[in-house]
């Protein structure tokens, strides 16, 4: 029991549950099979455990889930991300310490960047709702019009 | 009704009796088909079976061929015993007349 594919097939079993590892890893063992082998075995069965998992509904619809909310994280953050983006550029690009001691800039730099890290951490819910309002607004005069 | 794996490995458990875990039973089944079935397929279906109360499975005790590994060994069920023979009952008269089983005398080993 030794060599790249014994060694690869002891890293694929981990996937398996301690009792079966053992089990599976023994039964290898005893019918003297080649490392690549070994690892096809081993690698074979891991699969059809992990498969077995996605026979009901449940994964399917938390995959949907996850899948659906991930798309509209994606749109609702994409304006976020130019701003701050924009704003961190204007700042890390013209930064000049003389700056630093002007109250109106520092005041500036702390309203923005509280405003980056909070946008960052509630993705800007408020923003993102007045920009759909908006846009529905567009839409519902486009389509009056 | 069982399939035809499942039979295979009812088979195999019932003949190596107290004897019977994964690596013989693989080994026996390979001696059945000619070939030998994947690890995969055997854990799987001896799942499938354990579920359905046709076998009972443990760990056994580790031995030093298999380098201090335990064996999971297998026990077929009185209900298992009575599938397996169903199962056969049924091969064996879905094979009343057909073409392969009168000329079986007549087929080259």
């Amino acid at each position: 029991m030794s060599g790249g594919g014994w060694w690869l097939a002891d890293r694929v079993s981990l996937l398996l549950s301690t009792e079966e590892r053992d089990a599976v890893r023994g039964d290898l063992a005893e019918s003297g099979e080649g490392g690549r082998e070994a690892l096809a075995q081993v690698l074979g069965l891991a699969a059809r455990r992990h498969a077995a998992g996605w026979k009901n509904c449940r994964p399917w619809c938390a995959l949907l889930l996850a899948t659906g909310m991930g798309l509209k994280l994606v749109r609702q953050s994409a304006p976020l991300i130019h701003r701050s983006a924009t704003y961190a550029w204007m700042y890390l690009a013209n930064w000049r310490m003389a700056d630093a001691g002007n109250t109106g800039f520092r005041r500036l730099l702390l309203r923005e960047s509280a405003q980056i890290l909070l946008s960052g951490l509630l993705l800007n819910e408020r923003r993102t709702a007045k920009h759909c309002r908006v846009r529905c607004g567009l839409l519902c005069r486009a389509d009056g019009a | 009704m069982l399939g035809e794996f499942e039979y295979l490995l009812l088979s195999a458990a019932a003949k190596l009796g107290e004897n019977a875990y994964g690596a013989a039973m693989r080994a026996e089944t390979g001696k059945a088909t000619g070939k030998m079935c994947s690890i995969g397929a055997l854990y799987t279906t001896l799942d499938r079976l354990e579920a359905k109360g046709l076998i009972e499975t443990w760990m056994g005790a580790a031995t030093a061929q298999r380098g201090g590994r335990p064996k999971r060994m297998v026990r077929i069920t009185g209900e298992g015993r009575k599938a397996a023979a169903g199962f056969y009952a049924t091969v064996m008269r879905a094979s009343r007349g057909v073409s392969w089983e009168t000329n079986r005398a007549g087929v080259a080993p």
